[in-house]
C-alpha cells in the first residue's frame, strides 16, 4: 500500500511528466490511498492549474485511489512545525506512518525536517512535477 | 483583513514584507519563490507567499514547483530578489535554528 502525497499526484497525471513512467513502476500492484489534507489539495490544485489531459487523468486516477480520513501517528503528532515542516505535511506523512506504509512524496525537506527532530518517516522521494494547464 | 501567521513563519513573513513593501512585483515572484525553495517545506512557502500576495495557495503550490522543473528563473533574477532580502536580514534568517 501506498500513500500519495499531493505532489506525487501531480506527478502522476502532469501533461509530459517525465517521472510518471518511474512512479509507475512503483505502484504497480500495489493499492495506493490519498489522505483527506492531501486530496483537498489536490482538487484545488487541478481547479485552478490543471488542463483537460490533466483533469481527464486525474479521474482516472482517482477511480484507484482510496481515500483515507486523516489518521496522523502520536509520533507525527508531537513533530513541531518549523518552516521546514508544517501541519499539513505533519498530517499527511504521519497518516503513512500510522498505516505502516511508505509515503510518496516530492518533498524531501519536509522529510529531512522531521528526521532532525528523530523522526523517520518511510518515503519515497521523487522529483516535483507541476500542472501545466494542458 | 486580518490574517493570521503561524509562529513558525513569522519571521519568513517579516523578511518578505521588509524586502518588498509595496508587494511582490510579477518578475520577483518565481525568483522569490526559487530562492526560498531549499529553506522551507513547498507547503509552507505557499502558504506565505499566498498570504503575501493574496493569490490562491493551491496556485502558489503549484508554482513552486514550476520554479524547480519547467520554469526556472534566471541566476540574475534570482541574486536580484536576493539583493533586496539581505538588507532586511535575509543571512540571520537562514541562520535561525530549525
Amino acid at each position: 500500500m501506498v500513500n500519495l502525497d499531493t505532489g506525487a499526484v501531480f506527478a502522476f497525471i502532469s501533461k509530459g511528466s517525465p517521472v510518471r513512467y518511474q512512479l509507475r513502476q512503483y505502484v504497480q500492484g500495489q493499492q495506493m490511498i490519498i489522505t483527506q489534507t492531501a486530496l483537498k489539495e489536490v482538487t484545488d490544485i487541478i481547479q485552478w492549474s490543471g488542463g483537460v489531459s490533466e483533469q481527464t487523468r486525474a479521474s482516472r486516477l482517482f477511480q484507484r485511489l482510496n481515500i483515507i480520513p486523516d489518521n496522523p501517528s502520536t509520533v507525527a503528532l508531537n513533530l513541531q512545525p518549523t518552516r521546514s515542516l508544517g501541519t499539513n505535511d505533519i498530517i499527511i506523512l504521519g497518516t503513512g506512518d500510522q498505516l505502516g506504509i511508505v509515503t510518496m512524496t516530492a518533498d524531501a525537506k519536509a522529510f529531512r525536517a522531521a528526521l532532525s527532530q528523530g523522526v523517520k518517516f518511510n518515503v519515497y522521494i521523487h522529483l516535483p512535477r507541476p500542472l501545466t494547464g494542458n | 483583513m486580518q490574517i493570521t501567521i503561524a509562529p513558525y513563519l513569522l519571521s519568513t513573513y517579516k523578511l518578505i514584507q521588509c524586502a518588498f513593501p509595496n508587494g511582490i512585483e510579477t518578475q520577483d515572484y518565481l525568483p522569490l519563490l526559487a530562492l526560498f525553495y531549499d529553506e522551507m517545506s513547498d507547503r509552507n512557502l505557499a502558504e506565505i507567499v499566498a498570504h503575501y500576495t493574496g493569490r490562491h495557495y493551491a496556485v502558489v503550490l503549484n508554482d513552486v514547483y514550476r520554479v524547480v522543473t519547467t520554469d526556472l528563473p534566471k541566476a540574475e533574477a534570482i541574486d536580484k530578489v536576493k539583493q533586496r532580502l539581505l538588507v532586511c536580514g535575509y543571512e540571520e534568517w537562514l541562520k535561525e535554528a530549525e
